[in-house]
């Protein structure tokens, strides 16, 4: 490159101005222009090759007295002389960095640097100080401490709408930004689609028909909000927002690994969550318990059962009996990466655990933390927590009373004729309950923890402390520990850190799942990923308000649930509309409410409660749909198991990893090994096969038919409507009527059971 | 494109981005009729000529020894019954499963060259020696540990971690299938039990449902709830059918143009279509007698791995993208898979006997149809086996532990150079010495062979944007024809 080149670089740049557009933190120590543009190159092109650990050709570009020294190939700079710069021959001559060469502007950054007399900045280089279009740094959004910003108003042209636009602040963050896009809100759903859709959203099940007779014919003005709060306050609520929760953990009730043994004990855990939502406890205390309620509240049952959380992922077994002691390093150091990410991922949306080999490479977490965050676990090992020494006696009798029911069922099931599968599992049911015990963690005292060299457990480098990650804005990241604290003290710890109010990532994270959960996609539509590679925030304002919503409302869920379904965001029609289409498909901007299909539970669920199988008894051990054997290692082999006792919500079923339910999996159910914050929802042709010729599927037209007759009678007309009303909640139009009949009178009412079962209107939320 | 800047550019657009995943994910079902399903991914390959369009990969569950099978080894023989470091002659102190290191053990298979090419291969597999010109043997496999599930989670995700996505759910989509009549990845499990981790081992992961493998049955109903249940004529069924129709179409008017409405219609169709398109393709009596006692099948022991075998031919004939057959079934008493602790020779003559003449037999007859040249067949074990014996100190027992410094397994197909026996072990087999191959290279190279440029098939979960490969994997060209 020639003189007359170079100049028309650098005039460039002067006139394209600020293209780093990283917010300069007034505290900064050094020469600020260095930090944030000279620094910000470096970092992006080339410090991953060249910093004091890889030292590659022997260079260390991070820090002002290396860059100096220069490597192997001499000197690296000529402050203020260009052409003999080796670092700029390199660069000019594209020979550096390898196969990707640095744009031309910025080519003119750090020619008119070094020409300039290479002044340094802060040293050495922070590599997390500013968010570049490569990586977040100190000052990204999901860092800093919460704010609280006024509701924004918005045009006549929105308020002008025949309709209640605006029940809550909510609606203004919505409607200034469809303002913004030039664009309407919806117009509310009918009332008979809000009863459906508040009843699927909150509890997961359509209302009865009763239930909706009596949500129809209330005509008061807070109809809707009385029929909020009763959903809320039905125990059918936990029952369904346990399962998002528990999809969030990747709770499982098998080992996983090699020998996948079952864990009969650990729907404790699952009834402890169903119970926390109910009584709406506050989500720090939701959070400390599931992480330390063994130090909280060392002599209260629940307190122990709430730290399953710790337990829920897998455990291998064989790879801990094996025999060498490297390989069980390897092995314990792959399941602190599993516990770091389930707890970092789910309470802070924060992917700590990719800094397990390195620095985080896309948000300001060192390698160092995450070695933090695993010194904190590292007493933490799975194992049976016996607690039946703590149970109280009304607890104690209370299992005892619920275990002898199954008893007296065993007994009767003889005489009623029940499977000898069912009778069996009763008979299993009967000794969990009477066992005092869960799958959930075993402390021991913890080892000393250091950061592994690229992670590997034989390559030991500083000796750290339990603390949190330090670029997370108004909490602090120290622990303040006596080096010999406890296992569990170190896990209160990391559990006040987490579950605090000056933690900002906490709330977010939070509020940002339960968006996602009544509204399909998340503010962030990366619920377990607030960093840098997550999704672009459609309503930052929103977002920030909710959040300090939440905290305002000492982490009350419920409080939160009821703000966002009284809303008119929440109340809009599903329909689609063209104009807003051609503008936001995607429905970013909450323009109408997204039909969505059911989720495999709550379809099955559905199923059952329309078809009158549906048993409501809530707790307790889950029920089995496959037989399992032990053979070295444990054995699934899956069934559709006939019986009431298999007829509970979906909630209850036992969940093995290695024996997935083909039935639930074809609708998306995931992986209990896969930390699932958003479950994919597809569409396929083996979705069709399953509802119209799954045994599970076919029986539950039948029944339903049934039920039509027993309870509807005799007229083919009344039995329509209450097809009509149990499946879609709604009555029949004169053409569904007619055209109902007729096929009854041809064919029966199974084959017209079986169609409902299988339509569009049934299986999707509008 | 980075999820990023993908994100950034489509923001609040007509393809925002849940739009596209929506989009993206009914394509398949909205895609013309005579067309197959169109890949899923964000940057769905192909992303260079290629020369295969499918796979099979054979899974030998528990880990076939490779001093026995490909990896032929004169010295064993010579320090029969002397220690691994006199073997080698060197110090090593073998870090083994069991922690058992005994005498080395030779072969119990005679090795012989074969085919133009002069492949070493035992007798281990005498049918598989007749197509050696066709297979592509890789001898300096390594892997990341000797435990059989992390293994083989590696083995099949490039992690030892259960919950990623599997080779054949990364391929379906990466690619889609060339056909809407038939899930694009099916698998064969062994006859006699399933994988340990059963479906961990067909896992989609954190992709969509529909990369998840289906599993098929090579007698009886092929496919969970193919068949119209008992006691439904066709008249109730043609009336479900139609009224199912009017009720769609009702709301459909109703509610507007959905995607997801008109993608769930579709689905109904295209579930019909399989109902009878199946039944056809699994339909093992339209074959030939020659044809059934080539792939073995009868009352013998390959009956069960020939079936499937075949059946694999049919379904790629059909435009099936990935077939994925276990040699082999979990860990339990007695054996029904590779892991030869207690009597190496006799396990393994038993296993490879099952699939031996199949596994030719496929070879042969896809090569026949000219279907060879652009499928890649794979044959992996987790790990290899050491060639020591597991026993005590001074004796040559008759069993071999888990070995992850050093294994085999082949390819066959156009994409690869063939009667090539690439990479190799120390003199005694024990561990990879020259052009040691990662699991990450090996589907790198797999992956390239289909097309794909491993760092652009991708998927974000928590974070990061996933590969199979994990963060490593170079394409091994000389592997490459």
């Amino acid at each position: 490159m020639n003189k007359s080149d170079l100049r028309k670089i650098i005039s460039l740049l002067i006139v394209s101005g600020t293209f780093f557009h990283a917010v300069v933190d007034p505290v900064v120590a050094g020469d600020q222009e260095f930090d944030s543009s000279v620094a910000a190159i470096l970092v992006k092109r080339c410090t991953e090759c060249h910093n004091g650990f890889d030292l590659k050709g022997g260079l260390d570009l991070l820090s002002k007295t290396a860059v100096e020294k220069g490597g192997d190939s001499g000197p690296t700079l000529e402050a203020g002389d260009l052409e003999n710069s080796l670092l700029w021959q390199r660069i000019a001559s594209d020979e550096m960095p390898p196969e990707h060469p640095i744009p031309q502007e910025e080519k003119a950054v750090l020619a008119k640097w070094i020409s300039g007399g290479a002044n340094w900045g802060t040293d050495p280089i922070d590599v997390f100080r500013y968010s570049s279009e490569n990586r977040a740094g100190y000052d990204w959004w999901s860092l800093q401490p919460i704010t609280r910003p006024d509701p924004p108003e918005y045009s006549r042209r929105i308020s002008k709408q025949k309709w209640n636009v605006a029940n809550n602040s909510i609606d203004n963050f919505i409607l200034a930004k469809l303002d913004e896009h030039r664009l309407l809100p919806s117009p509310p759903a009918e009332k008979e689609i809000l009863v459906r859709r508040l009843y699927l959203d909150v509890t997961g099940l359509p209302p009865s028909p009763h239930d909706l007779q009596n949500a129809l014919v209330d005509d008061s003005t807070d109809a809707y909000e009385r029929l909020v709060d009763r959903l809320l306050s039905s125990p059918t609520y936990g029952e369904r927002w346990a399962r998002h929760w528990l999809d969030v953990i990747r709770f499982g009730e098998s080992q996983g690994f090699e020998r996948d043994k079952l864990r009969k004990n650990s729907w404790r855990y699952r009834d402890w969550v169903i119970d926390a939502l109910n009584q709406d406890m506050p989500y720090d205390e939701f959070t400390k318990l599931q992480l330390a309620g063994d130090e909280i509240a060392r002599d209260d049952m629940y307190a122990r059962i709430a730290t399953g959380f710790l337990g829920a992922g897998e455990w291998d077994e064989v790879g801990f009996s094996q025999r060498s002691p490297v390989f069980k390093r390897v092995v314990r150091q792959d399941q602190l990466e599993d516990m770091t990410s389930a707890i970092t991922q789910t309470f802070l949306g924060l992917t700590v655990n990719c800094a397990r080999c390195h620095d985080h490479k896309f948000d300001p977490i060192l390698q160092k933390e995450y070695y933090q965050i695993t010194a904190a676990l590292a007493g933490t090992f799975h194992g049976q927590d016996i607690f039946v020494d703590v149970s109280t006696p009304a607890e104690l009798d209370d299992n005892r009373k619920k275990s002898a029911v199954y008893e007296y069922r065993q007994n009767l099931a003889k005489e009623i004729g029940l499977s000898d599968f069912e009778i069996k599992q009763l008979g299993e049911s009967k000794e969990r309950y009477g066992d005092f015990s869960q799958y959930s963690i075993k402390s021991q005292d913890p080892p000393e923890t250091h950061v592994l060299l690229r992670g590997d457990p034989e390559t030991r480098g500083e000796l750290v402390q339990p603390a949190g990650i330090k670029s997370l804005k108004g909490v602090s990241a120290e622990f303040e520990l006596p080096t010999d604290a406890t296992d569990s003290r170190r896990r209160l710890a990391l559990a006040e850190w987490i579950a605090n109010k000056g933690n900002p990532l906490f709330a977010r994270t939070m509020v940002n799942r339960l968006w996602h959960y009544h509204f399909g996609t998340g503010l962030v539509d990366t619920p377990n990923d607030l960093g840098f590679n997550g999704g672009q925030r459609s309503h930052p304002e929103l977002l920030e308000w909710l959040a300090d919503e939440f905290i305002q409302q000492e982490f009350s869920i419920k409080s939160m649930h009821r703000l966002i379904l009284t809303s008119a965001t929440y109340k809009q029609s599903s329909r689609s509309r063209e104009d807003a289409k051609a503008v936001d498909a995607g429905n970013r901007l909450v323009w109408r409410r997204t039909p969505r299909r059911l989720e495999s539970e709550s379809l099955r669920d559905t199923l059952l409660a329309i078809s009158g199988q549906l048993t409501s008894e809530m707790h307790g051990p889950g029920y089995f749909d496959f037989t399992t054997f032990n053979a070295n290692s444990q054995f699934y082999e899956v069934f559709d198991p006939v019986g009431e006792s298999f007829n509970r919500r979906s909630v209850y079923r036992t969940i093995v990893r290695s024996g997935r339910s083909p039935f639930m999996d074809t609708f998306d159910c995931p992986d209990p090994s896969t930390k699932s914050p958003n479950r994919s929802v597809t569409t396929t042709p083996l979705q069709a096969l399953a509802l119209m010729n799954n045994s599970f599927a076919t029986r539950a037209s039948t029944m339903l038919a049934n039920r039509l007759v027993y309870e509807a009678g005799d007229s083919v007309e009344d039995q329509v409507v209450y097809l009509i009303r149990l499946a879609y909640s709604r009555n029949p139009t004169d053409e569904e009527m007619e055209d109902l009949v007729q096929v009854i009178g041809q064919v029966g009412l199974v084959p017209v059971c079986r169609a409902v079962l299988n339509s569009n209107e049934l299986v999707l939320v509008r | 494109m980075s999820r990023r800047g993908f994100l950034q550019s489509l923001q609040f657009g007509l393809g925002a981005t849940a739009a596209t995943a929506l989009l993206l994910e009914d394509k398949a079902l909205l895609a013309d009729e005579e067309s197959g399903v169109p890949a899923e991914a964000a940057d769905p390959g192909p992303h260079h000529l290629s020369r295969a369009k499918r796979v099979v990969h054979v899974v030998a569950t528990g880990g076939f020894s490779q001093v026995d099978s490909f990896d032929y080894k004169p010295e064993l023989s010579k320090f029969h019954g002397k220690t691994l470091v006199e073997g080698l002659g060197r110090d090593e102190q073998p870090d083994v499963f069991f922690g058992q290191v005994g005498r080395l053990r030779q072969s119990d298979f005679a090795f012989k060259q074969h085919g133009e090419s002069g492949l070493w291969i035992s007798d281990l597999f005498p049918h598989l020696a007749t197509v050696a010109d066709e297979l592509t043997v890789v001898n300096s496999m390594f892997a990341e540990t000797s435990n059989h599930t992390p293994a083989t989670f590696q083995e099949s995700t490039g992690f030892r971690l259960n919950g990623f996505p599997v080779f054949g759910s990364w391929v379906s989509y990466g690619l889609g299938a060339e056909t809407q009549n038939l899930p694009s990845y099916v698998v064969f499990p062994d006859a006699r039990s399933l994988p340990a981790g059963g479906s961990i081992n067909w896992t989609n992961g954190f992709l969509p449902a529909r990369h998840q493998g289906v599993i098929m049955r090579s007698q009886g109903t092929a496919i969970d709830d193919l068949d119209r249940p008992a006691g439904i004529s066709d008249e109730q069924e043609l009336a479900t059918r139609n009224l199912l129709a009017r009720l769609n179409r009702r709301l459909q008017n109703e509610q507007g143009d959905d995607d997801v409405l008109i993608s769930r219609i579709k689905s109904y169709e295209l579930a019909a279509r399989m109902q009878r398109v199946v039944p056809e393709i699994t339909d093992l009596g339209k074959e030939s007698k020659e044809t059934h006692a080539m792939y073995g099948l009868g009352d013998g022991e390959t009956n069960d791995f020939g079936r499937a075998c075949l059946l694999t031919r049919r379904l790629l004939e059909n435009g099936v993208r990935f077939v994925q057959l276990f040699s082999g079934g979990a860990f339990q008493s007695p054996r029904v898979n590779w892991d030869g602790h207690e009597d190496n020779k006799k396990n393994h003559t038993r296993e490879a006997g099952r699939v031996d003449q199949p596994l030719a037999a496929l070879i042969k007859d896809l090569k026949q149809r000219g279907m060879l040249k652009d499928t890649v067949i794979l044959f992996t074990s987790e790990f290899g086996r050491t060639p020591f014996t597991q026993s005590k100190a001074e004796e040559v027992g008759a069993g071999r532990d888990h070995n992850q410094n050093g294994f085999s397994v082949w390819m066959a197909g156009g994409a690869f150079k063939s009667g090539l026996a690439y990479g190799s072990t120390d003199p005694v087999g024990y561990a990879a010495v020259e052009n040691p191959v990662h699991w990450n290279d090996l589907h790198a190279t797999l992956l390239h062979a289909l097309g794909i440029d491993h760092k652009r098939l991708t998927y974000y979960h928590n974070g990061i944007m996933r590969r199979l490969t994990n963060v490593g994997g170079e394409v091994v060209s000389d592997l490459l024809a």
